[in-house]
């Protein structure tokens, strides 16, 4: 065919040329630089990521002033969100997995926060949607948070579990850092006290179970939103740094 | 050699493999491009989605994952995208890839929440690297990897493995589970780099393959004598092959550049698109024909073939010089109009020399009718010795002229090959013994012993021309009479092969005369041709009968041949095939043969031929033949009683005889009366016929001439055996005398004669006044028209050339009229002309029958006999009335 047809279509060398010096230089640069470029971003990324908010004063035993009494007959948990808080999809779907694993053995509350003036539409989000479908979980809107703020937390997604005697056993965040699902020593912690916070189980056993947990495990950070603005935070304001942890 | 050319197969089979991965980088390269694109885009919807703010109580803040998704999602797409298109195929390009690809992982699982699934991002990235075909990409991917869960197994456990202490190997076994992948993604790209391999050989196999038919059909491309060209939908050359400028002179680029209409004839071009259409149509053309034009001006005629544009729209051509086809179709085109003209020449010609023939037959028919006619009435009158000596001189003179005109007249009807066979049944033995007594005359007036013999496995009845084997038999008898002085002339006939539905006949013409010399065998059937000069002017005649007899031979399917000895005699032979035709239902010899079963017949006959031929016949019915040599011998037969009593006698004599002659032999018979019936027959020659002695006083029951046809010695055998079981009018006469009247049988009618000739007046008034009849004479057909309307005839003789009106458009008249007017009047056409179709003519006219000048009393009373019969006319007894 080459010689009946005038076109010359001979196969082109597709003999990858090398790149001159220059192009070298250029293209070191820029991978450099964009790779630097890269890092950093990147590392703001974890830095955000693992901030965690504030972990307020918990109540180290079930607060008088509230009307909403505690489980006598096993350990009762409550996750205080911020209705619309992206961080706390994270969280609910680790306390999914705390009541996969804990079922009815724990009584469990996820209020969110109503801040005064919100509407009921604005609490009942999809999260509030996605708690209430977990089972023996119940979703409740927490006006102007006042239990929040009784309860002593001021992120979203702060968790606090009470053993049968109204005593707090654990508190902090379930998540392994900002809007992060995955394992995490907060889920850990709460599925083996509850587990073991049963009626008629020795403490002890908690002791045998996690022996070789720290002494944070009584405590986590709380990756979230903060609850309120800094307008409404309580007048009790105790407020810690995530450097101060 | 060998290795040189094994070291280069081998760079060509490592190039081809570099193009099947540099092909195959380039398309991930683009590939992965528009999947970084994607992925960007869609971290940005997942952030939007997903976390589009954060909230600070009630207060909403945009989340820095939207800024994550923007900025640093458009960062790590940025540089490889853009060297996935700006510099495609190259290394660095993939391996930056491989490392976009990886963070821009990291980055959507952290968009995504870190939730499980957004894992596998990590596995189909490397998986989709591996299309690479480059282990060395996919480490780099996994490097990635490994990085950042080391980084963050050491700065942020908590990112990595949900808790806040260090797991020093965890990270590792996040690792092995990439490797574990990569284990198998290294195995497949082996496997991929080796079917690479395989391809490259093979394609290279190829192309050695290609290349070595692609010289050939190069070479042969080259070579051709025909014209080979690749055109374009457009009309344009886009390759030509050397015979292009070879036979049209134009250089190839030339021919290039030029519209391919541009060389073709002006008056070609218009067939030359419409055939250029119909091949973008779709049709192939083959041998579509066209004149082109050659640099010097000439035109070479081209016939094209050519296939249908193909898909990269080329329409491959061949064209071949056809010029000196057409030319030589046009010459043989010349040709033929020039022959198709000699051809009507020569029809003109012959037509001329047809009418030329016609003339002459009537110019010299016309005074010879008159010239015999009259003879003969004189011939009937009071002559002295001398004028009747005169006279028969000059009647056979003009038979002879006559015989002359007719031979050439056929002849010439043969050569043009105006002849045409006639098939009709006709009965063998009648014909030929017809034909013979013809001949009688002749013979016995040389005292030659003429008899003809046809076997009795000879069929009676046969299909053929009874005429033209009638001629070719006179012709051959005829011959041989002429050239034989003494002894005797015979015919015989034979069948050499029968079927049932056809017979061969075997013909054989013996005479003990000259002879032919042996060079002259071939000759004699020569036009003109006899055996020397001096026999013409010894014998006489044209030489032409034995043309005719050997072209009517020929015609009817034999070929005559000759054997002669010189002074002993001469045979001539041919075979004839003929149909047998059934035998008709009333025919005498079938029907009363049983009257003569087993009745003696005493031949007797001093040549032993004709005893043969009366021995035949006489067994043919049944008769005991019992043979004499001579008529002392047959009274000592009968004397000696040696015949079976109480039986009749058939004896069959010879007249002519040595020593005692058949008279003498019947007159001795009669002397010695013996118990049996005695039935004499004489055979005899014309001279003897009418002899001194009656028949009737020598108690002969019939006289006949030799030589004798069968159903006449069977009738006359009969009719002496039975007299009374005969019929009173059979055909043949019991006595035969060439002295009764003619026109005996016919009797006086009222003929109207329309001639125009006076000569031809005069001799038919003389003959048909002879014979008592009344004549009344018109000038032309008109006025014979007008003498029909007002008077009563019995017949019309009618000339066919006349003035005023010819006799043809006579006929029609006097037709037409009778249709309105009822009857029928019997025409019989006299013509000068002889020539074939003139019959039909006459025929077709309404005429009755045919007469041809010069009209003979024999023939004019056969005709008129055949036509009305021996009645006497109505018209001749309204006239013997009124003269009564």
């Amino acid at each position: 065919m080459a010689r009946l047809l005038p076109v010359d279509a001979e196969n082109v060398d597709t003999k990858n040329p090398a790149p001159d010096d220059r192009l070298k230089g250029w293209l070191l640069v820029a991978v450099v630089t964009w790779f630097l470029l890269v890092a950093v971003g990147l590392g703001s990324l974890l830095i955000y990521a693992n901030q965690p908010g504030r972990g307020g004063e918990p109540a180290a035993t079930w607060p008088n002033a509230t009307e909403m009494r505690y489980s006598r007959s096993k350990p009762t948990l409550l996750v205080f969100a911020h209705p619309r808080c992206p961080c706390t999809r994270a969280t609910i779907d680790e306390l999914a997995w705390i009541m996969t694993r804990c079922g009815n053995r724990v009584e469990c509350r996820v209020h969110f926060v109503q801040p005064a003036g919100q509407s009921r539409q604005w609490v009942q989000s999809g999260m509030w949607e996605k708690a209430s479908s977990i089972p023996d979980v119940t979703a409740l809107a927490d006006g102007e948070g006042q239990l929040a703020e009784l309860f002593g937390a001021e992120t979203s997604g702060h968790a606090m579990l009470y053993d049968a005697f109204g005593k707090l056993l654990f508190e902090g965040g379930i998540t392994p850092s900002r809007g992060h699902r995955g394992s995490n020593s907060g889920r850990e912690r709460i599925v083996k006290l509850a587990i073991a916070r049963q009626p008629g189980r020795p403490l002890s056993d908690i002791d045998q179970v996690d022996s070789t947990e720290e002494v944070d495990a009584e405590s986590t950070c709380v990756f979230g939103c903060p609850l309120f603005s800094p307008q409404q935070r309580p007048a009790t304001e105790n407020l810690h740094a995530f450097w101060d942890r | 050699m060998s290795s040189t050319v094994e070291t280069s197969k081998g760079t060509r089979v490592k190039q081809l493999f570099d193009q099947q991965q540099q092909s195959v980088w380039r398309w991930t390269d683009r590939n992965f491009g528009f999947l970084m694109v994607f992925q960007f885009l869609f971290g940005v919807f997942a952030a939007f989605t997903i976390s589009p703010v954060t909230w600070r109580g009630e207060i909403p803040e945009t989340h820095i994952h939207v800024w994550a998704a923007l900025l640093l999602g458009g960062l790590i797409t940025s540089l490889p995208l853009f060297l996935a298109f700006a510099y495609p195929g190259r290394k660095f390009t993939r391996h930056i890839i491989a490392i976009g690809q990886m963070l821009m992982g990291a980055l959507l699982i952290h968009l995504m929440g870190g939730r499980i699934e957004t894992h596998f991002h990590i596995f189909g990235s490397l998986a989709f690297l591996a299309f690479y075909r480059d282990w060395k990409v996919l480490i780099t991917g996994t490097l990635v990897v490994a990085a950042d869960h080391f980084l963050r197994g050491i700065f942020w456990p908590r990112s990595v493995f949900g808790i806040t202490w260090e797991e020093p190997f965890r990270w590792l076994e996040h690792v092995a589970w990439v490797l574990f992948e990569d284990l198998f993604l290294l195995v497949s790209i082996h496997q991929g780099v080796r079917q690479s391999w395989t391809l490259a050989q093979r394609q290279n196999d190829l192309e050695v393959a290609k290349s070595v038919v692609e010289s050939e059909r190069d070479l042969f491309f080259d070579l051709s004598v025909d014209m080979l060209c690749v055109a374009n939908v457009e009309g344009h050359f886009v390759n030509v092959n050397p015979m292009f400028s070879v036979k049209l002179g134009y250089e190839t680029k030339e021919l290039l550049q030029q519209p391919a209409i541009d060389f073709v004839h002006l008056d070609d071009q218009a067939a030359a698109e419409d055939a250029f259409r119909e091949l973008q149509r779709g049709h192939d053309l083959i041998d579509f024909e066209a004149r082109c034009r050659c640099r010097d001006g000439q035109f070479l005629w081209l016939s094209w073939s050519a296939r249908t544009p193909s898909e990269d729209g080329l329409i491959y051509a061949v064209a071949r010089d056809v010029t000196n086809r057409k030319r030589e179709a046009l010459a043989l085109e010349e040709a033929k109009k020039s022959a198709e003209q000699s051809r009507a020449t020569a029809e003109e010609a012959n037509r001329a020399k047809s009418d030329f023939l016609a003339n002459m037959s009537h110019e010299i028919r016309t005074p010879m009718n008159a010239v015999l006619g009259l003879t003969e009435l004189v011939l009937e009158t009071d002559l002295t010795t001398s004028q009747r000596d005169y006279l028969s001189t000059v009647l056979e003179s003009g038979e002879a002229l006559m015989t002359i005109i007719n031979e050439i007249l056929d002849f010439s009807k043969i050569e043009a090959g105006k002849i045409e066979l006639e098939f009709a049944p006709f009965e063998l033995r009648e014909v030929v013994g017809d034909m013979m007594r013809s001949l009688a005359v002749r013979a016995h007036r040389k005292n030659l012993e003429l008899a003809w013999h046809a076997e009795t496995e000879v069929p009676q009845y046969i299909i053929g021309d009874a005429v033209r084997l009638r001629q070719i038999l006179v012709n051959l008898a005829g011959n041989a009479i002429k050239f034989t002085t003494q002894g005797e002339v015979i015919l015989e006939i034979q069948c050499t092969s029968n079927d049932g539905k056809h017979v061969e006949l075997g013909f054989r013409i013996r005479d003990t005369g000259i002879g032919i010399p042996e060079n002259k065998l071939k000759a004699i059937f020569e036009k003109f041709e006899q055996a020397d000069q001096s026999t013409t002017r010894r014998f006489g005649g044209t030489g032409l009968g034995l043309a005719i007899a050997s072209r009517l031979g020929k015609l009817m399917g034999g070929q005559i041949e000759v054997e002669s000895k010189l002074g002993e005699g001469t045979n001539f032979f041919f075979n004839l095939q003929f149909e047998i035709a059934p035998t008709p239902e009333k025919s005498v010899a079938q029907k009363d043969v049983r009257l003569i079963d087993g009745l003696t017949a005493l031949i007797v006959d001093d040549n032993a031929t004709n005893r043969l031929i009366l021995q035949d016949l006489t067994s043919l019915w049944r008769m005991r033949p019992v043979m004499a040599e001579s008529g002392k011998q047959a009274l000592k037969l009968l004397e000696e009683k040696s015949l079976p009593d109480q039986k009749p006698i058939v004896v069959l004599t010879d007249v002519h005889m040595p020593e005692m002659d058949g008279f003498m032999l019947a007159e001795q018979i009669r002397k010695h009366a013996t118990t049996n019936e005695i039935v004499i027959i004489t055979l005899t020659s014309g001279g003897y016929i009418g002899s001194a002695k009656q028949p009737e006083t020598l108690g002969i029951s019939a006289e006949l001439l030799k030589p004798v046809k069968q159903s006449e010695l069977l009738d006359s055998i009969l009719q002496a055996v039975k007299p009374l079981a005969i019929e009173s009018n059979t055909k043949t006469s019991q006595t035969t005398s060439t002295n009764s009247p003619i026109s005996d049988s016919i009797a006086a009618m009222k003929i109207l004669l329309v001639e125009d000739g006076l000569v031809n007046q005069k001799l038919a008034l003389a003959m048909l006044g002879k014979w008592g009849h009344d004549v009344t004479v018109a000038e032309n057909g008109k006025v014979a028209v007008e003498l029909w309307e007002s008077n009563s005839f019995d017949l019309i003789l009618m000339d066919l050339q006349m003035p005023v009106m010819d006799g043809l458009t006579a006929t029609k008249v006097i037709r037409s009229l009778e249709r309105e007017r009822g009857g029928h009047i019997p025409i019989i056409a006299m013509t000068a002309h002889a020539l074939k179709g003139d019959r039909e003519r006459c025929i077709a006219a309404g005429m009755d029958d045919y007469l041809s000048k010069p009209v003979r009393k024999q023939t004019l009373t056969d005709v008129i006999q055949s036509v009305v019969g021996g009645i006497t006319g109505p018209a001749a007894n309204e006239r013997d009335q009124h003269s009564n």
